[in-house]
């Protein structure tokens, strides 16, 4: 607790120096590295021979591939469009429903055992790309809210010692701030992955339909937890709690789901769109 | 202990994952042999010992660089080179019960890093070639042609970016993520002599050279794949250093 509160200060207090983009590098690593422990045998043996490499070596690739080759990798694999802001349709919106539309598209491709019939340059793209996308779907600051459901969200600054701070870049570098004070992917994996199996069995369940609302409600939490005006230098210690149970519970669900569409994949299985028969 | 590692090609953690590699193919009768000497459980907290003495003995920072003759060939003699330096240390860990404890111990230290210090690509020196000793180069994003978007880099430097982008890994998972490829390749590099394992990573240098070169521009990309030379010569290293351990220690 105290070390989360002496990190998060020192994190506010560099913040003006990091870049805009999703979950910060060490962020992405550490959730890769956590969904690695949960892989079966065989997700493993199988990612090692597509990748070459472990999932946290790639974690980080989309990020560092868009500054190079823009018209490939854009802003859809980061973030998710509610159109309507009620029904969640991944196959409408921002090319094919955001991130949630890759990750449909993906499965559709690789689910089923259907791997197996792609050559392998494909399926490492589309490992390198979940590995990264995955996790970051979770990031609260990821969901594009219509304005008729968050009329401010474009608005919603905060200061950091009086100066302006996008929402974005804050929920952004929260989880990946610890990799500052020389923290290694192993040490926030055993901080962060202290989760039942009762827990797990709930978060490696459900429809993709499911886990967008996960990630609405995560996004809508943000928004209580940090009010729009916050000045994130001095927020109550309560706050601070507050901000690293949810920074903390998106990079479980990353990491756990990110095994989870692994091993499915890796299993010849998929995983439903939809709870209902849409 | 750290800042001084910078100095070096592979930097402090790059050598601490070759000891790591290393670790993990030593056998039973090298590990007790090995960490006993060192009075440690692994090889890694001493990979960087060489780098912690340099500021005793000024020679010592001449210890990383390996030279080639202009055929590609280490023949050197020259008591500071690094080929020299381990056929050296090898000698006295094969005398051992003959020898001090502390030259034991320093011999044994010299090994772990030094063996790491030929298999990087920018200390390798080709004579008659000056490239090989340091040179500067612009690397750019290959989309922005700004000139904000073209930065100076050099060549020695350019090994130690690699290494760096995997900080926060411990050097055992490094060493993993290493391995996952390479392992399958462990007994074909871990053959020969040192002047063998220069000469080895010579043809690298030689090859690198041709796309990165003094006054050459090249994109991140192209930096980018030279990774995975960097990381065959990390798991060579790796290999070869535990082999040369284990056939110093076999009886």
């Amino acid at each position: 607790m105290k070390r989360f509160a002496i990190i998060f200060c020192a994190f506010v207090s560099v913040l003006g120096v990091q870049s805009a983009k999703a979950w910060h590098n060490f962020a992405h690593g550490s959730i890769a590295y956590m969904a690695e422990q949960h892989l079966s045998p065989e997700a493993k043996s199988k990612c090692n021979y597509y990748l070459r490499h472990t999932l946290s070596h790639y974690a980080s690739w989309m990020d560092a591939w868009r500054l190079e080759r823009f018209e490939v990798v854009n802003k859809s694999h980061a973030s998710m469009s509610m159109p309507d802001g009620i029904n969640l349709d991944f196959k409408s919106g921002d090319p094919a429903g955001g991130v949630m539309g890759h990750l449909v598209n993906a499965l559709a491709e690789l689910g089923d055992g259907k791997y197996k019939n792609l050559p392998d340059s494909v399926v490492r793209q589309r490992l390198i790309n979940m590995a990264h996308y995955v996790p970051d779907m979770y990031c609260p600051s990821h969901v594009l809210f219509p304005e008729s459901v968050h009329p401010s969200q474009k608005a919603h600054k905060l200061y950091e010692k009086g100066k302006k701070l996008g929402y974005h870049r804050f929920w952004d570098h929260c989880l990946g701030r610890e990799g500052r004070v020389k923290w290694e992917y192993e040490e926030l994996a055993a901080a962060v992955d202290k989760v039942s199996k009762k827990r797990v069995a709930e978060i490696q369940s459900g429809s993709l339909e499911d886990w967008g609302r996960d990630i609405i409600r995560l996004a809508q939490r943000s928004i209580e937890i940090v009010p729009m005006g916050t000045d994130v230098a001095y927020m109550p210690e309560e706050q601070v709690a507050a901000v690293r149970e949810l920074v903390y519970e998106a990079a479980v669900l990353g990491a756990y789901r990110l095994a989870y569409v692994l091993n499915t994949i890796f299993a010849d299985k998929n995983i439903p769109v939809y709870n209902d028969k849409k | 202990m750290l800042m001084a590692g910078e100095a070096c090609a592979f930097r402090g953690f790059g050598h601490q994952t070759i000891a790591a590699i290393a670790d993990n193919h030593l056998t039973e009768n090298t590990k007790r042999e090995v960490y006993s000497i060192l009075k440690a459980d692994n090889m890694v907290k001493h990979a960087n010992w060489v780098t912690s003495q340099r500021s005793r003995a000024k020679r010592v920072s001449e210890w990383q660089y390996a030279t080639l003759d202009a055929n590609g060939k280490s023949t050197t003699t020259y008591e500071n080179d690094g080929v020299v330096v381990i056929e050296k240390a090898a000698e006295v860990l094969r005398n051992r019960k003959n020898e001090s404890d502390s030259l034991v111990f320093a011999s044994l230290c010299t090994l772990i890093e030094i063996v790491g210090d030929i298999h990087c690509p920018g200390n390798i020196h080709i004579e008659g070639n000056e490239a090989t000793k340091n040179f500067a180069f612009t690397r750019w994003n290959g989309r922005k042609v700004e000139e904000k978007n073209r930065l100076k880099s050099k060549w020695r430097e350019m090994w130690h970016d690699y290494t760096k982008t995997h900080d926060v890994f411990t050097p055992q998972y490094y060493a993993e993520d290493l391995e996952i490829i390479l392992l399958k390749k462990k007994a074909e590099y871990e053959k020969g002599t040192p002047r063998f394992w220069a000469e080895n990573v010579g043809e690298d240098v030689v090859w690198c050279l041709k796309v990165i070169y003094p006054e050459a521009e090249v994109t991140n990309e192209t930096v980018y794949r030279y990774e995975d030379i960097n990381n065959r010569c990390m798991a060579k290293a790796g290999y070869r250093l535990a082999a040369l351990l284990n056939n110093i220690f076999k009886q």
